[in-house]
């Protein structure tokens, strides 16, 4: 019997319909904090929660004007980022063997962020123009900044400085991200691999499907004694044909980007028109996706796009960053999101706001409804992890962290940012769901870097927002629930400003005015209801 | 005794709920969308000026990458720069500059013969490096040479049979043959050889040179019965897409030229291609190494 019900538990699960009795709403103010950090990485102003604490339905105005925010084509990046995973501390290739780089070791980190963001940006920018997130498997054009610009093939079509949209010259196919190096630098193939693993990356990004889970019966396999039998093997042996029948005709698209040497800037630079012949030759497949025959990569994005799970994982992709957990069928909304992307015509910020209006984003709390299974699965409280830290403080407080030119609240090998919760693409690919150690005291040190720099320039005279027209001669108390409101969107009890007070005056007796201010302003800037949102 | 089967049975099947319904979900039926052939964009005689060019400036091999590598490396190496050992770039994140200015930067990785008694001429150079030579022109190396002579013959061996390949980007700015500025492309080479005038020889793969793509498929080029028997194809890739198939036949190396653009073969004509003469210059060299 006991084996029935197991069998009984291995159902799909039933869409769990979201009410106002399952999830509470937070109040406006808060609500605003959050669609502002996850729209523009910063904190409303002032002047914002005034607003939407004087009319709350001010809110959808105000979440409108900040999806046009400049902000958020950085915050897109953040968001693919994480799911992406090419934001990567290394590649098989370093700045060093440029010569054009290779003098100036603070270019270490632009190098690596400027390859691996390459792909990122082409998708935020299709995003934030509104453009159809078709092409993104579609587009002509990539995006490139000086340090790609002065390394590879591509030239700039678009005037400025920084990030700008650019066009690759070696002839490559008009196939957005599916066309850019900075992709195939984060999935590399070895030679024997022959883009089997690209491919599988792809089938996962794009239509969120994990070929890689397929199970394989490991005593179904012939003995693979040498190339030839391997061949037969993935042609003919179903636990080799399972995965192989979808993979090998997908990695047959891409061997324009197939290394002789994948160590080597002239093979991995440059697309190898040549090559793309090579798949056929190499692995005597005919070129498909899922069926689908296509001739080169142009055909396969345009494959992608006509493959109805492509909208339906973009839209995944969009809401999981959103409410800060996996998506999974029980998502009920994920059916209406996708309706709205379509009609749409498959434009993020439509999408977005959408988003922003389902009860699983508005949670703040669990409601009397609520079931184990949705306060497991809902995270009504989400953590301000290593990017929205180093935004949000930056914004607020003016913490510029870095040394010898590194981001180390966006770095790893000098820096913090797995131990502040953010994601590196290979050792860790999701943000942490609740606090941990590493966290904490990066926060702690964080915020104790923010305070002191944020009220020496107060005291010279450069206040940064969060101390904009604050007056340190006011009492404590009003200090306080005055930056408490402009951090938390809450407005705090007199139980709290009396702790505040208490601490201050502790501080005060022991190390002066000037310490007793910082070190609440330390403690403000550590306080849970500022790190989460 | 408690009988556990049935409780490990149900872990089991649970643990593999997630397997079971991966492989059991179905992939969507997708739409076939209408694939527009491509169009031939070059004239017949284009076709045949272009492959001729690559082809006449000389079929692609291992030997002419190794010796441009081994010159420059002789002309401008130097104790300590790049290394101790003979054509060998260490691969140090540093590369190095020689007092006259040459800059090396590897790995590049030469290994001879592992048993000279067995395979005197065997070599392969394993590339991820570059030599800049005093006046600036770059020599690339990246991917990989290897030739090797089938073991226990050497050069005076009649019928002996050998390997080759080439891979990745090599080149050199001042040599002007076919390797020249930058060569791309993926070549292997197989073949037997009797005499300096009789042998076999068969080159695959795709390459590049000077905005020109070419396919060798299986072009196999005899020496035993006139001239030089050839038969296989050549593809040469056109700029907007599909590729123009040549199929060189008999001694004169005329074929019929088709353009293959995902459509119906397009039929062009026919064309002669001049193979005799690299692929002769081609066999001396192999008979050269031995």
């Amino acid at each position: 019997m006991i084996w029935l019900l197991a069998l009984l538990a291995c159902d799909d699960p039933d869409p769990v319909e979201i009410t106002e009795n399952t999830l509470v709403s937070l109040e406006a103010p808060r609500l605003a904090r959050r669609m502002s950090l996850d729209l523009r990485g910063v904190l409303p102003s002032p002047e914002e929660l005034a607003q939407v604490e004087a009319d709350p339905g001010a809110l959808d105005a105000l979440r409108d004007e900040w999806l046009e925010d400049p902000r958020l084509e950085q915050r897109l990046v953040h968001a693919l980022g994480e799911r992406w995973h090419t934001r990567v501390d290394d590649f098989l290739l370093i700045y060093r063997e440029y010569p054009a780089l290779a003098d100036d070791p603070t270019v270490a980190y632009a190098f690596k962020r400027a390859v691996g963001e390459e792909p990122l940006r082409l998708m935020a920018r299709i995003a934030v123009d509104g453009r159809s997130w078709d092409e993104v498997v579609t587009a002509d054009t990539t995006m490139a900044e000086d340090i790609l610009l002065s390394i590879w093939p591509v030239e700039a079509i678009e005037e400025g400085a920084g990030w700008r949209e650019a066009r690759y010259t070696d002839g490559r196919p008009a196939a957005g991200v599916l066309a850019t190096n900075g992709l195939w630098w984060r999935y590399e193939s070895t030679v024997t691999n022959y883009n089997r693993a690209r491919a599988a990356a792809l089938v996962k990004l794009l239509v969120c499907a994990d070929i890689a889970s397929r199970p394989v019966s490991f005593a179904e396999l012939p003995a693979l004694v040498d190339e030839e039998s391997t061949r037969r093997a993935l042609r003919e042996t179903p636990a080799c044909v399972n995965c192989h029948s979808t993979v090998d005709p997908i990695a047959s698209t891409l061997f324009g980007f197939w290394a002789a040497n994948e160590h080597n800037s002239f093979e991995i630079d440059t697309y190898h028109r040549e090559r793309e012949a090579q798949g056929m030759d190499l692995m005597g497949v005919e070129a498909h996706w899922f069926g689908v025959p296509v001739r080169d990569l142009a055909d396969l994005g345009q494959a992608i796009t006509l493959d109805s799970r492509f909208p339906a994982c973009a839209v995944e992709g969009f809401v999981e960053p959103l409410l800060r957990r996996p998506v999974e069928d029980e998502f009920a909304e994920i059916e209406a999101l996708v309706e709205v992307f379509e009609a749409n015509g498959r434009r993020v910020k439509p999408l977005l706001a959408a988003i922003t209006d389902t009860p699983a984003y508005r949670a703040g709390g669990l409601g009397p409804d609520a079931d184990a299974a949705t306060a497991e699965r809902e995270r009504t409280r989400r953590l301000l992890t290593a990017p929205l830290l180093a935004s949000a403080l930056g914004e607020a407080a003016g913490l510029a962290w870095t040394a010898e030119g590194t981001e180390l609240l966006d770095e790893d090998t000098e820096g913090f940012r797995i131990l502040a919760g953010g994601v590196d693409g290979v050792y860790v690919t999701a943000p942490p769901p609740e606090p941990n150690t590493s966290w904490l005291l990066v926060v702690q040190r964080a915020a104790q870097l923010a305070a002191r720099d944020a009220y020496s320039a107060a005291r010279a005279g450069q206040a940064p927002p969060l101390l904009d027209g604050i007056n340190f001669a006011d009492e404590v108390e009003a200090v306080s629930a005055e930056l408490r409101w402009r951090l938390t969107a809450l407005h705090p009890d007199a139980e709290t400003l009396a702790a505040d007070r208490a601490l201050w005056e502790q501080v005060e007796a022991l190390a002066g005015e000037d310490e007793a201010w910082v070190a609440l302003l330390w403690a403000l800037l550590q306080d849970p209801e500022f790190t989460s949102y | 005794m408690v009988d556990l089967a049935p409780l490990l049975l149900s872990v089991g099947l649970l643990a593999g709920c997630g397997e079971v319904e991966d492989s059991a979900a179905p992939e969507p039926e997708l739409e076939v969308f209408a694939l527009e052939p491509f169009t031939p964009s070059l004239s017949l005689e284009e076709v045949d000026a272009q492959v001729e060019a690559a082809i006449t400036a000389g079929l692609p091999e291992p030997f002419t990458p190794l010796s441009v590598y081994q010159r420059t490396f002789d002309a401008y190496a130097e104790e300590g720069c790049p290394g101790s050992n003979a054509y060998e770039v260490p691969g140090d994140y540093i590369g190095c500059t020689t007092s006259a200015g040459a800059f090396f930067w590897g790995p590049i990785l030469y290994a001879p013969s592992t048993d000279p008694e067995l395979t005197p001429t065997e070599f392969s150079v394993i590339g991820d490096g570059h030599i800049i030579d005093p006046e600036g022109a770059w020599l690339y190396a990246g991917g990989e040479l290897a030739y090797q002579p089938t073991p226990g013959q050497d050069a005076s061996d009649e019928g002996r049979e050998w390997f080759y390949l080439l891979s990745g980007t090599w080149g050199y700015g001042p040599d002007g043959d076919w390797l020249g500025e930058r060569w791309s492309g993926v070549i292997h080479g197989d073949g037997q050889m009797q005499a300096p005038d009789a042998w076999v020889i068969r080159v695959h793969g795709s390459f590049a040179k000077g905005g020109v793509e070419l396919f060798f498929d299986s072009l196999l080029m005899d020496a035993a019965h006139c001239g030089v028997n050839s038969v296989g194809a050549v593809r040469l890739h056109d700029p907007e897409g599909g590729w123009y198939v040549l199929e060189p036949r008999g001694c004169d190396h005329c074929g019929a030229v088709t353009f293959e653009g995902g459509g119906e073969p397009v039929p062009m004509g026919e064309t002669c291609l001049e193979l005799t003469a690299p692929a002769e210059a081609l066999a001396a060299l192999i008979w050269e190494r031995g």
